[in-house]
């Protein structure tokens, strides 16, 4: 509701008129602390424990820790599941666990230093209401909005997070394809198409909402994603959004909001000072040591929807944001060595035969640059789709 | 007949005058002037004449030891002139008949009255001629011996064209030197030795007046001072000469408005905060914040008065504008150390602003348009004995957001207004009633969405009383700030957020000059406190907001204060003051008992006290003491010392580095205690060049406990258990301040330089969090080093230049050090909380500024400013932010004003 972000639009006001933003590089720290770095949910079904190290501000790299002992332990100090690493600093288990029963962390790392959590309760997360995309009649932006409700009233405090998947297509639709030696037709239904791609982003924001305010435990239409004209290209074909939800404790909301103000609304003045995170997690080998994350126990609800172009009119998408300098051209079929010449290394795809005149005998094939043939081989927004259809498409 | 008495007492005196006195010299075509100063050089006695009467006069004699009577009967010879002897005075007049006989009722006068009359005083005042000439005014009742010692001479000053009392005028004699100003209803006191006297006075803008006078015992005068004719000349920093060496306060900044008017600002606004904050010790976290810090308090430590009102929010548009009208004021005072013992409740500073008073002689206005306000004020005369001034102010700053490229500001509006109402009635000699009403009003919608608005509200009256040796002021106000804000773009979550601050102060002040070299002021001050700590209520049928509304607080604060500056001799005033000050919570209220010796939270809350309307919850008495001295070692140099204690029982709270308008304020209450503070002052005063450079050292110490700092995430609004979220920690400050100031000339302005800290710590465990391991750590506008010029040059009589250049240390701010990522996006690990400083300030603003011609018989005057405001465009860092973009982390610098501003505005006068 009233946010710093809202006192930041009237102070960004000013410097749209007048003032500017420069980059500003941080005064080098010597300092690598290189504090762990813990982030996960103990959940009823499957848990996934992340563990880094935190590095120096130049650095991009993500440091995780390896060959860590983790443990999931229930209130009486039995240990109940040991997570694998399931690749470097991830760690994971789905065992079943009881909803309303307390559980915590135990993590040992390399190094012998031993980390606990803080015993939490196993939250029941109450499913999602409704899930839904559109316009926004002000902005024009394409939102997506989460509600839902616990009856019971106890749920109070809400995370989200989301997988979105969007369908796009390469300008040319190629019916054949290049074997090395001579061009063959395509199958066009496996995952020999290059025609139709997919592409998933996972949310790198922070979702939160509490309705602790509110006689009932609702929350009504969360916006999760708002997307300008410049993004609305995702729903140029058929958009998917998974949804998962997960109750929280209050003291956990406290910790993501305090994340959150840290790092996603630091605009101005009239923002916060940054303060120092609290976490649930304390070194018991060496407790002068740091820890920073926050480990909560919940379950997950989830909900997917899809948003056909049909359902977004015309004039709100932009379907000029992809674009591509294609070149094309013609080889006649019968001189073989040329179409090998052409076609053999890569740049190139054969997309169809184009009939020949009616004083022709043999016909051309058209071809075209390879990142205009192949959707997988796009740059830019659709860099990494893949033409292997989801699972749960339609 | 009253005249007759008069002269018959001469007469009868003539007889005992033990004539004795002698006079010596060549008189060659002498004029009368110089012959009477060659008398009272060599006799001590002093000759009274009317000019006019004597200017044809020539005196051609040579005297060797001849008595002064017998030579003025040569000097009159062949005229009418008489001299009349009395006592240690020659008066002269024309074809005087000297009465032989006694009045009638001459026996059943008191034998020891031989006093004189009033008339006669006004008779020779009205006499006067060339000011050189003027007689001395005669102060109290003329005796026939002027007695040893000193009396009390009050007085006022008022405007000669308009009528309107002058504040701040300096007026002093200056063997022994002694002064004092003119308060807000151009009232002085000063306590001078019994005699004859020159009486200087000067003011900002107004000619330099100088008088005779003669002190026979108390009493009172009115001086009008003329305005300095040609306005072409009036100089940036007009002297208020020897101020600064006389006073015995230190750390009084006072600035006229037309000083304020002359310095570049970013919107082409004269503001007065914004010039005040180019005085050493002023300071403010950036430019988008209206708030400022004086002497290393924070914001909310400055009691701001307009007018006598307190006032809340000194802003509009978050801070780009002051919320005073530069039309309406007169002149501002900061006190920044030697706090009179009348005011309180704050720790840093009380800023003072006061509005002119109507033109009493006809309707006149003034006003300006500038490229985002116009404003207007009228005042004049209403009868013979009122005046009122009107003034407003409004902003049209929409067309700038719908030029603006941007479609959220495009669907947002803003705008702003202030009113000033100010009438002065003169009951009569004695009373006068004084009114005063003030409204500002800001109103935002962002985005179609939220709607903001906030505004204050003041009224003020003030009754004078004038008596023989002291004057009663007795005043009522009610001042009040609110703001709402409310957002209807969901239905479901439609809501409106109020809050309000109201109080209702009253006030009764005496001045009291009965006592031989003291000056007494006490009185008993009031406030009583009404917060709507807060209300949440859904809007519409729709809304499932809670309605949540806070308890309301209720409090009183209660001084009773008195002080005495005493003129211990010429050399040394002392001044003194104790503040006894009583503030009370009180219910109706539910209030929680918090568990002793472990941070206050939500799990430790061991009991809930209801108290009922009226019932006291805690009482806070707190007593303070004011003492502030000046010794006068040279005639252009003095050293002050002062030291002060404060007290403050309402806090801002604000968990942002600037000031925010939807911040609360929150009264101390069974779980907050008050904010007290002291600090001590020594300084040096020197003038250069008979006071035209003013030089000043002063340096500071400031101890502040139960300075209210925030948990990390605290939440301050709508937060019915707010004291869990607070910690008390302690401040120190400290500072060497460094000014020079030329007041006039050509060229004039002032150079300030200030070293100075302000330091917080938090290091009581049981409080709650340790911020940086309960080390010092520095306050967010701790800026240590600062450097000011604000200079003006004359280059013709229509044409001025205004120079302002500012340098201080980048503010401290907390960066981050590390970066991990959590929740798929790169984040910070912060270093400790304000271990870092933003890039150094740096700002060069210059006007040039266009008088129209002055034709008198012009119905309008008009003049133009022209203004750059950062002329070289430095981006001066404002704040530093990270963000994570897409799943990274960049940091920017937000400069406010990066580049040259140029404004335009128009003033005029009618």
């Amino acid at each position: 509701m009233l946010t710093a972000k809202n006192i930041l639009y009237i102070c960004v006001f000013c410097v749209f008129l007048f003032g500017c933003e420069d980059p500003f590089r941080v005064p080098s720290s010597e300092s690598n602390i290189g504090i762990l770095v813990v982030e996960g949910r103990i959940g009823d079904e499957e848990t996934l424990i992340l563990l880094s190290r935190t590095a120096n501000l130049d650095s991009f790299s993500i440091k995780p820790e390896v060959n860590a002992l983790v443990q999931i332990e229930n209130e009486l100090g039995n240990v109940v599941g040991l997570l694998a690493e399931t690749e470097a600093g991830s760690y994971f288990l789905d065992t079943d666990l009881i909803v309303n029963e307390k559980y915590r962390i135990r993590i040992e790392t390399n190094n012998q230093e031993v980390y606990h959590s803080d015993y939490a309760t196993l939250i029941a997360t109450p499913p999602i209401s409704d899930l839904k995309a559109r316009v926004d009649p002000v902005s024009g932006n394409i939102e997506i909005l989460v509600s839902t409700q616990d009856l019971d009233n106890n749920t109070r405090y809400y995370q989200w997070n989301y997988e979105e998947t969007y369908e796009y297509s390469a300008p040319y639709s190629s019916i054949l394809e290049f074997d090395g030696e001579k061009v063959i037709p395509r199958d066009r239904n496996g995952d020999r198409q290059i025609t139709l791609c997919w592409k998933s982003n996972n949310s790198s924001d922070i979702l939160l909402e509490s309705s602790i305010q509110f006689d009932e435990d609702v929350v009504s239409n969360k916006r999760l994603v708002s997307y300008s004209l410049s993004e609305t290209f995702k729903f140029n074909r058929t958009y998917s959004i998974l949804v998962n939800q997960y109750a929280l404790s209050s003291n956990e909301f406290e910790f993501w909001s305090l994340l959150e103000k840290n790092s996603e609304s630091l605009g101005t003045l009239f923002d916060p000072q940054p303060s120092q995170i609290s976490t649930n997690l304390e070194c018991k080998s060496d407790p002068q040591k740091g820890v920073i994350g926050y480990v909560g126990a919940s379950s997950k609800t989830q909900k997917r929807i899809f948003v056909r172009n049909a359902d977004i009119p015309e004039s709100f998408r932009n379907l000029e944001v992809v674009e591509l300098f294609c070149e094309e051209g013609l080889v006649w079929m019968g001189d073989e060595d040329e179409v090998v010449r052409i076609l053999s290394d890569g740049m190139y795809v054969p997309i169809e035969i184009v009939p020949p005149t009616p004083d022709g005998d043999i016909p051309d094939i058209l071809y075209a640059t390879i990142f205009c043939a192949d959707c997988r081989e796009q740059r830019g927004v659709n860099e990494g789709g893949t033409n292997v259809r989801p699972n749960f498409w339609f | 007949m009253r005249r007759q008495k008069w002269i018959f007492t001469f007469f009868l005196l003539y007889a005992s005058f033990a004539q004795s006195q002698n006079i010596s010299g060549q008189f060659n075509n002498t004029n009368f002037k110089d012959f009477a100063s060659q008398i009272e050089q060599q006799t001590g006695w002093r000759v009274f004449y009317d000019p006019e009467l004597l200017d044809t006069l020539t005196v051609t004699a040579s005297f060797t030891n001849q008595r002064v009577t017998t030579a003025l009967e040569v000097v009159f010879r062949g005229t009418k002139l008489k001299a009349n002897y009395f006592e240690n005075a020659i008066f002269v007049f024309n074809d005087l008949i000297i009465q032989t006989e006694l009045p009638d009722d001459f026996l059943s006068r008191d034998a020891s009255d031989s006093a004189v009359t009033d008339e006669i005083l006004v008779d020779i005042d009205n006499s006067s001629g060339s000011d050189d000439n003027r007689p001395p005014l005669i102060i109290g009742t003329r005796t026939s011996r002027i007695l040893p010692g000193n009396a009390t001479v009050s007085g006022r000053v008022v405007d000669k064209s308009s009528g309107e009392p002058i504040l701040g005028a300096s007026v002093y004699i200056e063997e022994p030197l002694i002064g004092t100003f003119s308060d807000l209803d151009g009232r002085f006191s000063l306590s001078l030795p019994r005699g004859r006297q020159k009486l200087l006075l000067s003011s900002v803008g107004m000619e330099p007046e100088e008088r005779m006078i003669i002190v026979y015992s108390d009493g009172s005068i009115e001086i009008q001072l003329e305005e300095i004719t040609t306005a072409l000349d009036e100089v940036v920093v007009e002297a208020e000469r020897d101020d600064n060496l006389l006073e015995p306060q230190m750390g009084v900044e006072k600035l006229n408005i037309k000083t304020v008017k002359l310095v570049p600002t970013a919107l082409g606004e004269a503001d007065i905060v914004r010039v005040l904050m180019t005085l050493p010790g002023v300071k403010s976290v950036g430019e988008a914040s209206n708030g400022f810090n004086v002497r290393g308090g924070s914001s909310d430590q400055n009691l701001i008065l307009f007018n006598n009102s307190t006032i809340y929010n000194q802003s509009h548009l978050f801070g780009f504008f002051s919320a005073f009208n530069p039309d309406v004021i007169q002149n501002v005072e900061l006190y920044k150390s030697s706090i009179p013992a009348e005011f309180g409740g704050r720790l840093s500073s009380i800023l003072q602003v006061n509005s002119r008073v109507g033109d009493s002689t006809k309707i006149s206005g003034s006003g300006g348009i500038g490229l985002v306000t116009g404003r207007i004020t009228v005042d004049g005369p209403i009868g013979d004995k009122t005046t009122f001034l009107i003034g407003g102010r409004a902003t049209y700053s929409n067309w700038i957001l719908k030029t603006i490229k941007n479609e959220d500001y495009r669907n947002s509006s803003g705008s702003f207004y202030d009113m000033n109402v100010d009438i002065n009635h003169r009951v009569d000699d004695k009373n006068t009633l004084k009114f005063y009403a003030y409204r500002s009003n800001d109103s935002f919608k962002l985005r179609s969405d939220t709607l903001y608005s906030y505004s204050n509200n003041a009224a003020n009256v003030l009754w004078r009383r004038d008596f023989e040796d002291f004057y009663t002021d007795v005043s009522v106000g009610f001042s009040n700030y609110t703001y709402d804000i409310s957002s209807a773009s969901n239905p479901v979550n439609a809501f409106e957020l109020g809050y309000g601050i109201s109080q209702v102060d009253a006030k009764a002040d005496l001045n009291y000059f009965g006592f031989d070299g003291h000056s007494l002021n006490f009185g008993l001050n009031t406030i009583q406190y009404y917060l709507e700590s807060g209300s949440l209520l859904p809007q519409g049928e729709e809304s499932l907001i809670t309605p949540s509304v806070l308890q309301d607080e209720r409090a009183s604060e209660t001084s009773l204060y008195l002080s005495d500056s005493y003129e211990v001799s010429t050399k040394l005033n002392v001044s003194v003051g104790v503040r006894g000050t009583l503030f009370r919570s009180k219910g109706p209220r539910d209030y929680f008992v918090y568990a002793e010796g472990v941070p206050k939270s939500d799990q430790t809350i061991i009991d809930t006290v209801s108290a009922a309307g009226g019932q006291l919850i805690k009482a806070y008495p707190r007593p303070e003491f004011r003492v502030s001295a000046r010794y006068t070692l040279t005639d252009e140099s003095s050293v002050k010392i002062g030291f002060n204690s404060m007290n403050q029982f309402i806090h801002r709270m604000s968990n942002t580095v600037a000031v925010s308008p939807t911040d609360v304020w929150k009264l101390s209450d069974f779980n907050i205690k008050p904010q007290s503070g002291n600090q001590v002052s020594i300084g040096y005063f020197r003038n250069f060049k008979s006071g035209l450079i003013e030089t000043s050292v002063e340096t500071y110490y400031k101890r502040i406990r139960n300075v209210l700092d925030y948990k990390s995430g605290a939440v301050l609004t709508m937060n019915p258990n707010l004291e869990a979220d607070l910690l008390n920690t302690r401040g120190r400050a400290y500072g060497v301040e460094l000014l020079i100031k030329k007041t006039s000339g050509r060229l004039n302005g002032w150079l300030g330089y200030s070293y100075s800290r302000s330091e917080l710590r938090q290091d009581d465990a049981l409080a709650g969090e340790l911020i940086n391991d309960g080390n010092w750590y520095p306050s967010n506008f701790d800026k240590p080093h600062d450097f000011t010029a604000v200079m003006n040059y004359k280059l013709s009589k229509r044409y001025s230049i205004s120079l302002n250049m500012t340098y201080s240390t980048g503010r401290p701010v907390t960066v981050p050090l590390e970066q991990f990522t959590y929740a798929r996006s790169r984040r910070l690990l912060y270093s400790d909380r304000n271990e870092f400083r933003v890039p150094d300030y740096f700002r060069t603003d210059i006007a040039f500024n266009i008088d129209g011609n002055h034709k008198l018989n012009k119905p309008l005057h008009g003049s133009w400013t022209i203004a750059i405001y950062n002329l070289t465009g430095r981006r001066n860092a404002n704040s530093i932010y990270f963000l994570s973009e897409g799943g990274g982390i960049q940091g920017y610098q937000l400069s406010i004003f990066g580049n040259p501003i140029p404004t335009i505005t128009y003033n005029f006068k009618f």
